[in-house]
């Protein structure tokens, strides 16, 4: 959406007063509706599809290989594809660069081994069909809902191949559910003294900056950290607006992970 | 019998061999003006930091960073490159573009370094007076030449380290190239957190937690610190280096 500099004023105004102005009639704290579809790739291990109210689209395969981890330690693989962005541009780059990280790092790979030798390796391939805005939340809330309905084919062979060389075998039709606690990443935007979460492409396009923040295991977690949400209104922020957003994130994210449950 | 050389591409007739003025003379006159230019500006129980700018001389604007602490010891090259007329369509203000590159080694994945990269550009976005340079492209350059950790292993030293040298660094080329700026720009670190303060420590560019902090305000203070130290290492640089030149 390209906006005027009258209307970027007006709008930077109205998210600036007490309490925000938002053109969609949003609270501060309030996040834009989605629809989320899992498990719909038959091919995939688990999949989740998740649409924005404002065309916003993210589409989300896990994947699933047999691996020698003493070959090959790294089990979980991020790999995120966003249309109209070249893949080795600097947007792409980083924001699978702090996925994968966070992944890694987070979650818990204990139930990924197989046997002695060999164990799973997941690979997320996110695709952002369209975003209008700063994809962080999409993309976060899309591999949440993915890796939640995962299932993956259980073994029936045994797990000590240490000296006997034998390939696991699986059951036919029985899964086991991946039991991940996967982080969620919030992305806020400041606009004068304000924090807004869950920005739209015109708040996107005059916020002064923006926040990326992680929420796992029942707290904000690091990662945190700021990202420019254009290149016209960058500035500086305070003190105060990185505790506002941890306290918005603190109060609002427990309702957040209930309605992705559901 | 006068036989004219065939085998070879003769040079003109009124040619002369090259010779070299004494070396000696230019490295005497060389150590003396180092001493006058360059100095050891801070010096505490924190460790040394050793500002030249000016050195690259193609670039509109560099800094070279010598960077001596405890146990860590970086060298670190900025060259700012700009503003220069970009193509394309009008741009109403200046697009930065930051680039870090590890001249020795190739230690972080390629992933990494562009996140960092991205960081700096957010945070020079809000320092750099883009407006003030219209159809044009600022570029900065980083060149790691050295970093070395005695009392970490080569897998643990994470870039976040060298975070705060490169905004420093990019601070004093973007000086050196003369290009406007909200304001000096330096950066604290305190574990795996990376505060960048401008406006005296009251505002916020540039923000990277990479570590759990119970009490993040803690960690805010800490950073602002050593903002305050290296800013005032930069500034004190500056000055002295202006009083030499007038």
């Amino acid at each position: 959406m390209v906006l005027s500099l009258t209307e970027k004023s007006y709008l930077i105004d109205s998210l600036s007063s007490t309490p925000p102005v938002r053109s969609d009639g949003r609270a501060a704290y309030q996040f834009r509706p989605i629809e989320i579809s899992t498990d719909f790739l038959p091919s995939s291990n688990g999949s989740a599809r998740v649409i924005s109210s404002d065309g916003s689209e993210c589409v989300v395969s896990i994947k699933s290989k047999v691996i020698n981890y003493t070959v090959d330690p790294e089990l979980i693989v991020v790999d995120i594809d966003i249309t109209s962005h070249r893949d080795d541009s600097p947007f792409v780059r980083s924001l699978s660069s702090m996925f994968g990280n966070l992944l890694v790092k987070t979650l818990n790979t204990d139930q990924l081994y197989l046997t002695k030798k060999h164990a799973f390796k997941i690979y997320i391939d996110v695709l952002v069909l369209s975003s209008n805005s700063y994809p962080g939340s999409l993309i976060s809330f899309s591999i949440y809902s993915a890796l939640n309905s995962t299932f993956l084919p259980k073994l029936v062979s045994s797990k000590d191949d240490l000296d006997v060389e034998v390939l696991p075998t699986f059951h036919d039709y029985d899964f086991v559910k991946l039991q991940f606690d996967v982080p969620l990443v919030f992305v806020v935007a400041i606009v004068g003294d304000n924090v807004i979460v869950d920005p739209s492409a015109a708040e996107t396009d005059v916020a002064s900056n923006g926040l990326i923040l992680t929420w796992h295991n029942g707290k904000v977690m690091a990662p945190i950290r700021n990202v420019g949400m254009n290149n016209s209104f960058t500035r500086g922020f305070s003190m105060e607006h990185v505790t506002k957003a941890i306290t918005f994130i603190n109060t609002y994210a427990p309702r957040v992970v209930k309605a992705l449950s559901v | 019998m006068n036989v004219q050389d065939r085998r070879r591409i003769l040079g003109p007739q009124n040619a002369k061999p090259i010779t070299f003025s004494s070396v000696r003379s230019e490295t005497d006159a060389g150590s003396s003006t180092e001493d006058d230019n360059a100095r050891l500006v801070e010096k505490d129980g924190q460790g040394s930091m050793f500002i030249k700018s000016g050195l690259v001389s193609n670039a509109n604007g560099s800094s070279y960073l010598e960077l001596n602490g405890n146990s860590h010891y970086s060298l670190l090259v900025t060259s700012v490159y700009g503003p220069r007329p970009i193509r394309g369509s009008f741009t109403s203000q200046a697009t930065v573009s930051v680039q870090f590159k590890e001249v020795t080694l190739e230690r972080w994945s390629s992933g990494e370094v562009m996140e960092i990269c991205n960081f700096l550009t957010n945070v020079f976005n809000a320092v750099i007076r883009l407006e003030r340079y219209p159809k044009s492209g600022i570029d900065i350059f980083l060149n790691l030449i050295q970093h070395s950790d005695s009392k970490k292993s080569e897998e643990d030293i994470s870039l976040v380290s060298i975070l705060p040298y490169c905004i420093n660094g990019i601070t004093l080329a973007l000086v050196d190239a003369g290009i406007e700026v909200v304001d000096m720009v330096s950066a604290g670190r305190y574990n795996r957190n990376v505060i960048a303060f401008g406006k005296n420590g009251e505002e916020i560019v540039g923000y990277w937690q990479d570590d759990n902090e119970e009490d993040i305000l803690n960690v805010v203070q800490k950073c602002r610190e050593e903002y305050f130290k290296g800013r005032e290492t930069m500034v004190n640089y500056l000055v002295s280096k202006n009083s030499d030149s007038m």
